[in-house]
């Protein structure tokens, strides 16, 4: 048996290797019965965690409506006022302030939105402590409409992408239920971590070099290393303060090196890696010192490039 | 009987139905968890703790109606991210938090919650040496036995980037190996 043999057999032997006291996993079993009883028993009532929570919502925008009309009383607050009575959510309310500033910008004789307005509106869905920035525009098929879905916190915020082929508000019912008719384009997401290890951990940057594989010529200035495994071939290279690893046709890596010659990817602070795959799966990350970007939920490479390069 | 109690009644039958099925899947795989997770923070009683809270978590996410295909990856998954969420937010202070703190009792002493054979002692602590990136997709795919494609839906990551990343991680774990001496013809 040679090395690498032995190796991996003692990996395999590992877990034969540690034993878990029975005693204890029995323990941990009858708190994990208990903690569930504690759960199922601790449930509220419906009226309590439904009925009571919504009534108070529904009395807090009242008074703040009460409030606001009795203040100001301008003309934008009574149409806001009345969109939300007639089942309009603030998204919609949103998109429609948009349109009204912008009356000369028509598309087949209905106002289409531009994509900055929506990005616009979907970090006015957010909040959090760190700035939000989105890619200023996503390329859509003739006919498709953009939307997302947002989440936000302190740390950070997400926001996944979607095309459909009618027009869908941002955060819409339509778009959380499991009929969603939307297609989802990607995912953004932000996270600041609290150390700069935890973000570097995060984007896991490599260089590559001999050891990655045998050396390939990417074109003048660069070189790639490829690499077979489990029948399937990376080609993986550095270029600035990228790693990039493709897999899949052999082509994608020339495609890719073709596509950076012309266009940007963001610079990151202080590295980033794109793994790039015609098998439908491709994910982005970079930082900003401690705070790393996502771009995955992408099953084009090309797609998940064109929203790196566009990011503020 | 009232409609209410009729809702009630169903509300706990689901409730019982879900408390089952965490406990069977706690039965077939609650050691798999607890050494995923051991082997990831290398600390026994957090280890308990967390498996513990991996259970808890999935019998939360089956009482919403939701189902779960496959338990083992489900399991794997919710393991690593709770992990993963320990291994974040542990700081220095939490030393003298504990020290100041109520504590429960650990049952046994420390020593006897897990044993680890001598032959495997130093693959275990050269484990511990390695990103938590690289260890936790060795761990998954080597140890563990998980396909790419399971491994990938357990850590979010493209098929891609788990076979590239296991190769590096491993490279890795060889070097450290053989700076320590334990690799060896």
């Amino acid at each position: 048996m040679n090395e690498d043999q032995k190796f991996e057999q003692s990996l395999k032997d590992l877990n034969k290797d540690i034993i878990w006291n029975e005693q204890r996993q029995q323990q941990i079993r009858n708190e994990l019965i208990q903690q569930m009883h504690r759960n199922q028993n601790s449930k509220k009532p419906k009226i309590k965690r439904k009925i009571v929570p919504a009534f108070s919502i529904v009395l807090s925008l009242a008074i703040v409506a009460i409030i606001l009309l009795t203040e100001f009383g301008t003309h934008q607050v009574l149409d806001n006022t009345q969109a939300q009575l007639n089942g309009m959510s603030q998204t919609d309310v949103r998109m429609k302030e948009i349109k009204e500033k912008n009356p000369n910008n028509h598309h087949e004789g209905n106002r289409s939105l531009t994509q900055r307005e929506i990005m616009d509106a979907i970090k006015g869905q957010m909040s959090s402590q760190i700035p939000l920035q989105l890619p200023k525009k996503i390329q859509l098929p003739e006919g498709k409409h953009l939307t997302a879905v947002t989440s936000s916190e302190q740390t950070g915020y997400e926001v996944i992408f979607y095309q459909h082929d009618e027009p869908i508000p941002i955060n819409n019912q339509q778009l959380l239920g499991e009929d969603n008719p939307a297609e989802v384009i990607a995912r953004v997401s932000v996270q600041q971590y609290d150390t700069q290890k935890q973000a570097d951990d995060a984007v896991a940057y490599e260089v590559f070099d001999e050891e990655s594989g045998n050396a390939t010529t990417l074109n003048e200035e660069l070189t790639g290393y490829k690499k077979t495994t489990d029948g399937s071939t990376h080609m993986s290279w550095n270029v600035g303060r990228w790693a990039i690893t493709t897999d899949g046709e052999h082509s994608l890596s020339t495609e890719v090196v073709d596509y950076l010659d012309n266009y940007m990817l963001p610079p990151p602070r202080e590295n980033g890696f794109a793994h790039l795959s015609t098998q439908g799966i491709n994910h982005i990350v970079w930082q900003n010192e401690t705070t790393v970007y996502t771009i995955d939920q992408v099953t084009d490479p090309f797609t998940a490039l064109e929203i790196a390069v566009e990011f503020e | 009987m009232t409609l209410d109690g009729g809702k009630g009644k169903i509300r706990l039958a689901r409730s019982d139905q879900c408390h089952a099925t965490v406990i069977q899947w706690y039965d077939e795989y609650s050691i798999a968890i607890f050494k995923y997770i051991l082997k990831m923070i290398k600390d026994e009683q957090q280890a308990e703790d967390l498996t513990q809270d991996t259970f808890i978590k999935a019998y939360t996410y089956t009482l919403n109606n939701r189902d779960v295909d496959y338990p083992k990856t489900f399991l794997y998954r919710l393991a690593h991210n709770v992990t993963i969420d320990y291994i974040r937010k542990r700081k220095p202070l939490r030393m003298f938090e504990n020290f100041f703190s109520y504590q429960k009792d650990p049952g046994p002493s420390v020593e006897s919650i897990v044993e680890i054979r001598e032959s495997s002692r130093s693959l275990y602590d050269a484990l511990d040496a390695l990103k938590p990136s690289y260890r936790s997709v060795i761990l998954l795919r080597d140890i563990e036995g998980l396909s790419v494609r399971e491994t990938a839906h357990v850590l979010g990551w493209s098929e891609a980037k788990v076979k590239s990343t296991a190769f590096r991680g491993k490279k890795a774990l060889k070097k450290h190996l053989a700076k320590e001496g334990d690799l060896h013809e």
